[in-house]
Parts: structure tokens; C-alpha cells; sequence
């Protein structure tokens, strides 16, 4: 599924209107929920911003410390024959099978890094279908793609970090350790917007989305705006809606009824995503 | 040979009076060979047929009989795979991409994409009602797909168990396993929808596919074509119902669908990209549905469910599509389905009841259509053929570390006349070429591991053995100029070799006889 859609449509800018309600069909349609349908939770309102606090504990995940890992691996282990290349794992080097090289390492499957820079614009991407196994060591893996694009204006730069996919590193620590599953998309300029989700142990968020004032965190108001999704265990969406007041806190709800309240200390994003901003 | 098949194969007895009907049973052993084979994917046991042929009233007993037998479990999965078409020799992700041994190809692929079909078998021969296929919290697997998912397979333990996911998939019975989604992918453009069709034609027998549309109609000069689906009405009549389906699929939305990472997991933050890339709320044909797990639940509860399985198997066993002229009897099933709490056994025994499985010629009153459309004679599938040649002589046709008979992947299982769920998705009706090759080729490897009888050619116990053989494996007792011809060929093949050679030539040739492909 490459060169997917999906982080376009989700985008801040252009954040859809409400998605239309299914055609029904002819008099079999209702509009009300099926009597099965509303999940019993199993979560509870004071759960939620423990399960949001324990997903985040570990910062953001965000694209640069996956490059980050993955180079380093071929850089400690690689060599000329295997994975012949210090970017790129593809054949004959690595075949099907993979391949091992002198220092131990095990590298299998494809992966590419491709990096632009140019007048006002630089970027990379690492599209990675790989693992890479060190010798005594928790390999590697890797499915999915992550990108930066900065584009530098007289007015500022703007910044666009992409993580789709699937990644785990236990020897990287942080979030990387503990595995993600993401379809996030993260832009930046004076202010942030996350869109998109991301599971992390076992905890799965949806930003739909969520926006910054500003990157800087010491100014201003440091929490989104926004919604937060949670996804229970019973399946149901806990639904945080952020209004713009700065207080991290907002009304709860699933499926569109009415919890009560939480509050969810969100500002540590804004500092994740400018240090990604920084890095590039 | 074809013809010689097609001419001896249960030809129809002589016409008689007027009250003859249009379809003439089987006679009572080979009834019940037909429902073995049927049920159990193997030859009955000669004591039942000798039961039956003593009392054909104890056909029900022994046919209950069958439904508990271990043989019967495999054999549903085997009728479900012609349908759903999940056995398949290739998934996106292969062998090589967990470290698995070339060896080892045919186990995993079939390891796969047997789970869902496990699971409708286990619930089946379990009494369970079987709207639970899309709503149980279980999946099946054996020891190696317990250690590539995300399950909670018992350490030590062996073969085909019931377990759970440990990945916070929703309890949606088959619509939650990994088998399922990975015969039935789908792509950025397509959007889930592929697997949208899958679930309504596989669980409830509606075919988007089969319906027809105006393209001149929807021609409309829609912007592009996610435009037209929405708003075109020819594209419309499919994609009111079809997109919402797919918006509560969106947990197996992979980024890279070559990845074991990405694809044997489910993916729950990717669920709310459903209605966000389809632009609907996830739905069953108008009824609103909060997920996958919720979709599951719906659909049990929707009668097309159970009908669409009574159709389902009927058609597996009658060996035929069914045909408007069928619904009266499908509707009787269904309420035996019914009365049966959704049970299969009751449903399966109901089936080979009716007067069209029963059925092993037409009489004088049959009309054009029904001639056509009968089949009062069928031929053994790849895994009957299989089944009754390793419960004979113990002969398994391996190449690869694959049974021949159960792949195509260097085996011939489409040239069996099976269904390899891609490219041939309905058993073999008619005899081919490539069948009876196959066929002989078996019978052949068979016959060598056939154990001779301590007789020669010519005596009465050479003789026994052979009259013995043929009711074992055709259920018909052979007449005397069968018998004769059998004799003579033993003759030769000992005048050209020994004993031996005679006894394994004769039971290449039953092996090889149309009374024992065909049932």
C-alpha cells in the first residue's frame, strides 16, 4: 500500500468535515445505532488519561529515531558484501534468505534511504520491509516507511513528519523498544498539528487531530487543541475533545455519549516534535 | 477411457412404469460410500457396508456416526475451501520472510489459510450454532502459526487448537483472522472494499460482483473515480452498501503488505481511517455497525447468514449450483437449520436426506433441464482421491515435502480436479484428461503398497481377496463377468511376474475403474 492517500486526507489543513452516513438502502436503513451496536466499556473515566500518559511515557514516536536505529545497525554491522551498502538493503546483496555479514549481523529483507537537499527544501525517507539481527541481540523490524520533509520561507520553516508502518527495536529503548504501530502524520510550522494514530504497548490513539499554538514550549499555551481518541479494550473509542483554552482538559465521551470529564497533560508533544523539527 | 468412463459410470436402470421417479436413489451401500466420501473425505468401513446392505435403515445411525468422526472436521474445511478459497499456494508474505526452511512452504501456506476455515469447521463439529463464526473471541492454529501471531497458542502443546489473539483484535470470529485478510488483500486504491465483497458473497451469498451496471450510465464525468463511487448512481447500487463494510475493516489496513510485522497483526489506530478515507461511517447494508467486532455481531444476526450457509453446503454436496427451481428444498433446510439452533450436524444430515444427494440416475420422466443439471454420478476430488488411497494401502503421493494431491505448487491438485482458490475456484464436474492421469498415476503408487493376499491367482481365496477389494472400494458386489476379467488380468500379470505383481495389477486396475472414481 504504498504511496498510500490516507496522511493527505487526515491532514490538519485539510481536516475532513464529518464523514457522511452510509446510503441506506431502501427501508431497511435506520439511522440509530443496531441494537448490538455501543460497546460496554471496560475502561473508566479516571483510566484514561493513565492509559494516554502510559502510550506518550516514552515521548512521541516520530520518524528521525527510526532512521536513527536502522543506519546504525548497518553502520556497526555491515560490511562490503553484506549488506553492501550503507543505506540500502536490497539483492543480490541480501537475498531472499538475507544475509550475514563477517561482524554477525543478519540482514534480510528490502529497505532504502533516500535523502534530498536542495535551495529551501530537503527531505528523506526510509521505506523498510527489513529486519536486521545483531549477534545477541533482539533484532531490528521493520515495515513501513518514515519521512521528514523541511521546507525553509522567509516567513519560517515548515515541517512534515510521516510514520506509517510497523517498528520495533528493544535495544534502541523508549518507544522504539517497546514496539509501534503507526498511520501518523505530524506538521509543524509556528504552531503543530499530529493526525493519524499510533498503538504502543498495546495502547491505541487516534489525534483526529490535534493542534499546537506553538512550538515553543515555554510560551504560551502549551496544550492542543483538538480531538484525542483512546481505544478501549472492549473495542469502543473514548473520544477527549480539547477545547482552545489551554487547559488540557475537555469532555469525555464514547460513541457520542457523554462520560464526564479529563484532563491530560499533552504539552511534552510539543517539545518531541520541535526537537524532530530541529533534527530534520 | 473417458468415454469408457462416462458409459459404465451408474447407468441408469431400465425404464419402467410411468410412477418411476425422475430421480432414482442410490442403492443403500453406495449411498453410503457417497455420504463418506462426502463427509468424511474416505471409503466407508466394509463392516458398515455390510450393515447397510443388510439394512438399509441403518444408513441414519452409521451416518450419524460420521458426523463424529475426527475424519469429518478435516473434511468440512475441505468443502469450505472450495468456497472460500483461502488454501491457496502464496500469500504476500512467504515462508522465507518468518526464516522458514523451504521445506516448510507447504505447512505454512496451508497453515494459513486454513485458519478461518478451522474455525467454521470447529464450530461446526463442536454443536455450536454457526452465527458464532463471526462473533467468537477464538481462532485456530497450530503449533506454527503459534509461533509467528501475535496468539496465545499453549507452549508444548500440538496440532489444531482453539485460541485467542493477543493483539486487542475485535471477537469477530473468521472476519478476525489473519487467513482470512491475507487471501483477500487489499490496496491504497481499492480501500477494503475487495474484502467488503468477500464477506458479503462468502457469509451471506450476495455477489456485488454478479450484479449488473450501466457503465454508459455512470459515465457521468465524476472528477475521478473515489468521485464517482460516491456520487454516480450506476456505481452507487454497489458502494451504498459495499464501502461501509469496508470502513470497519481498517484494523487490517497494512502500509506494507510484504511485511510479517505489518500483516500479522491487527492494527487498531488505523480502525477510525475507515470512514475518514471512505467518507462513510461503517455500516451493514444500512444497518450502522460501531466496528469490526460490532459488524460480526450484526451479521449473525442476519438471516442471509444461515441461509447462505444452507445454500453453501448444499451446493458443496449436491455438487451443483443451486437453481430457483432449488429454493423450496433450501427453504426446508433452512428450517431444519433453524430447528437446529444453526447447528451443522442437523443441517448436514438434512442435506444428504434430500431426493437430488441421493440421487445416482434419472428416470424416464426427467426433463432436458434436470438432465443437465443433475449430478447423479460424481468424481472423486483431489482429496478423496487422497483420503481413500492412504486409508487403503497407507499411500501418501509426496513431492517437495507437499502432498501432490493438495497443491499445485510442483503438485497437481488443480489437475485433480480441485480448486486452488486463484484461478479454478470450482471443483471438476466432468472427467478430463488430466484427472484420470493423475488418477492412474495414484492408483499405480497405491497398489504398490498394497499388501497381496497368501494366495495364488485362481484360487478361491485369490478370489475372495479380489471380490473382497472391489466392495471395500466401490461398494458394489463385482459380477461374475467382472470377477472373470479381474481373474484373467491376475493371470497375465503372473505368467509376467509372480503373485505379487498380480495382486497389485488387479488393484491398480479397481484403483483405476470408473465404479471407484466415480461415487
Amino acid at each position: 500500500m504504498r504511496g498510500s492517500p490516507a496522511l493527505i486526507l487526515v491532514a490538519c489543513a485539510s481536516r475532513l468535515p464529518p464523514p457522511e452516513a452510509a446510503e441506506p438502502e431502501a427501508d431497511t436503513a435506520s439511522s440509530a445505532p443496531s441494537e448490538e451496536s455501543g460497546l460496554p466499556v471496560e475502561w473508566s473515566i479516571e483510566d484514561i488519561p493513565l492509559q494516554v500518559e502510559d502510550a506518550l511515557a516514552d515521548g512521541l514516536p516520530l520518524p528521525g529515531a527510526i532512521r536513527a536505529a536502522y543506519l546504525e545497525l548497518i553502520a556497526a554491522g555491515g560490511d562490503d558484501d553484506c549488506p553492501g551498502s550503507t543505506t540500502t538493503l536490497e539483492p543480490p546483496a541480501v537475498s531472499l534468505e538475507g544475509c550475514a555479514s563477517a561482524a554477525g549481523y543478519h540482514f534480510s529483507g528490502t529497505a532504502t534511504v533516500r535523502e534530498e537537499g536542495g535551495t529551501g527544501q530537503s527531505w528523506w525517507q526510509l521505506s523498510c520491509d527489513c529486519q536486521i539481527s545483531p549477534p545477541d541481540e533482539e533484532p531490528f523490524v521493520g515495515g513501513g516507511q518514515a519521512s521528514v520533509l523541511i521546507t525553509q520561507a522567509p516567513e519560517g520553516s515548515a515541517a512534515t513528519l510521516d510514520l506509517q508502518g510497523s517498528f520495533l527495536h528493544p535495544a534502541s529503548g523508549g518507544w522504539l523498544a517497546r514496539g509501534v504501530s503507526s498511520y501518523l502524520a505530524v506538521s509543524a510550522g509556528e504552531g503543530a498539528c499530529i493526525s493519524g494514530g499510533l498503538t504502543i504497548g498495546g495502547i491505541p490513539l487516534f489525534f483526529d487531530p490535534l493542534e499546537f499554538d506553538t512550538l515553543e514550549s515555554d510560551a504560551g499555551c502549551a496544550q492542543p487543541s483538538g480531538r484525542l481518541r483512546v481505544r478501549d479494550p472492549s473495542g469502543a473509542w473514548w473520544d477527549l475533545d480539547l477545547p482552545p483554552d489551554c487547559s488540557g482538559c475537555g469532555e469525555l465521551s464514547v460513541s457520542g455519549d457523554a462520560r464526564g470529564t479529563a484532563c491530560v497533560d499533552l504539552s511534552g508533544l510539543v517539545i518531541d516534535i520541535a526537537a524532530a523539527v530541529e533534527a530534520g | 477411457m473417458i468415454a469408457l468412463f462416462i458409459a459404465c459410470a451408474e447407468l441408469p436402470p431400465p425404464p419402467q412404469a410411468s410412477a418411476e421417479p425422475v430421480l432414482i436413489s442410490l442403492s443403500a451401500p453406495r449411498l453410503l460410500r457417497r455420504i463418506s466420501l462426502d463427509l468424511r473425505g474416505t471409503l466407508p468401513d466394509v463392516a458398515d457396508l455390510d450393515t447397510v446392505e443388510a439394512d438399509p435403515g441403518a444408513l441414519d445411525a452409521v451416518v450419524a456416526r460420521y458426523l463424529d468422526d475426527p475424519l469429518h472436521e478435516e473434511r468440512l474445511v475441505q468443502l469450505l475451501a472450495d468456497r472460500w478459497h483461502t488454501r491457496v499456494d502464496g500469500f504476500d508474505v512467504e515462508y522465507f520472510d518468518y526464516g522458514l526452511e523451504a521445506e516448510q512452504e507447504y505447512l505454512f501456506e496451508r497453515a494459513v489459510g486454513e485458519e478461518p476455515l478451522r474455525l467454521a469447521a470447529r464450530i461446526a463439529v463442536s454443536d455450536r450454532p454457526w452465527t458464532e463464526i463471526t462473533t467468537t473471541d477464538t481462532t485456530m492454529a497450530d503449533a506454527l502459526l503459534g509461533e509467528l501471531f501475535p496468539i496465545d497458542y499453549p507452549a508444548g502443546g500440538g496440532g489444531w487448537q482453539e485460541v485467542r489473539y493477543t493483539d486487542g483484535r475485535p471477537a469477530a470470529g473468521v472476519l478476525s483472522t489473519n487467513g482470512l485478510w491475507w487471501r483477500y488483500a487489499t490496496s491504497s486504491f481499492n480501500l477494503g472494499r475487495s474484502r467488503a465483497e468477500a464477506i458479503s458473497r462468502l457469509l451471506t451469498c450476495e455477489d456485488f460482483l454478479a450484479r449488473p451496471i450501466s457503465f454508459s450510465t455512470a459515465d457521468s464525468g465524476a472528477a475521478d473515480s473515489e468521485s464517482a463511487v460516491r456520487e454516480v448512481p450506476a456505481c452507487q447500487a454497489c458502494h451504498a452498501s459495499l464501502d461501509p463494510i469496508a470502513a470497519a475493516t481498517f484494523g487490517f489496513w497494512w502500509v506494507e503488505e510484504h511485511s510479517p510485522i505489518e500483516i500479522e497483526r491487527y492494527h487498531p489506530e488505523r480502525e477510525p481511517l475507515g470512514p475518514i478515507l471512505l467518507g462513510v461511517e461503517p455500516a451493514w447494508f444500512g444497518t450502522p455497525v460501531s466496528g469490526l467486532a460490532d459488524l460480526g455481531r450484526v451479521i449473525s444476526r442476519d438471516d442471509r447468514l444461515t441461509h447462505c450457509a444452507v445454500r453453501t453446503f448444499a451446493e458443496a454436496l449436491w455438487r451443483r449450483e443451486a437453481v430457483l427451481d432449488d429454493f423450496p428444498a433450501l427453504a426446508d433446510l433452512h428450517e431444519t437449520f433453524s430447528e437446529g439452533d444453526f447447528r451443522v450436524g442437523p443441517l448436514l444430515t438434512a442435506i444428504v436426506a434430500t431426493d437430488v444427494y441421493r440421487a445416482g440416475a434419472l428416470g424416464d420422466g426427467a426433463d432436458d433441464d434436470t438432465v443437465a443439471r443433475e449430478r447423479t454420478t460424481r468424481i472423486l476430488g483431489p482429496a478423496q482421491i487422497a483420503g481413500s488411497l492412504e486409508a487403503l494401502t497407507g499411500y501418501r503421493w509426496v513431492e517437495d515435502e507437499a502432498p501432490s494431491l493438495d497443491t499445485d505448487d510442483g503438485g497437481h491438485r488443480v489437475l485433480a480436479g480441485g480448486v486452488d482458490g486463484v484461478s479454478v475456484t470450482w471443483p471438476q464436474q466432468e472427467p478430463g484428461l488430466t484427472w484420470l492421469l493423475v488418477a492412474r498415476r495414484a492408483a499405480w503408487g497405491a497398489a504398490q503398497l498394497s499388501d497381496p493376499p497368501d494366495a495364488q491367482p485362481g484360487d478361491a481365496a485369490f478370489t475372495a481377496a479380489v471380490e473382497a477389494l472391489v466392495w471395500q472400494t466401490t461398494a458394489e458386489r463385482p459380477d461374475a463377468g467382472w470377477s472373470n476379467a479381474l481373474g484373467q488380468l491376475a493371470q497375465k500379470l503372473e505368467e509376467d511376474g509372480d503373485a505379487d505383481l498380480a495382486w497389485r495389477g488387479v488393484v491398480a486396475a479397481v484403483l483405476q475403474d470408473p465404479r471407484f472414481l466415480s461415487y
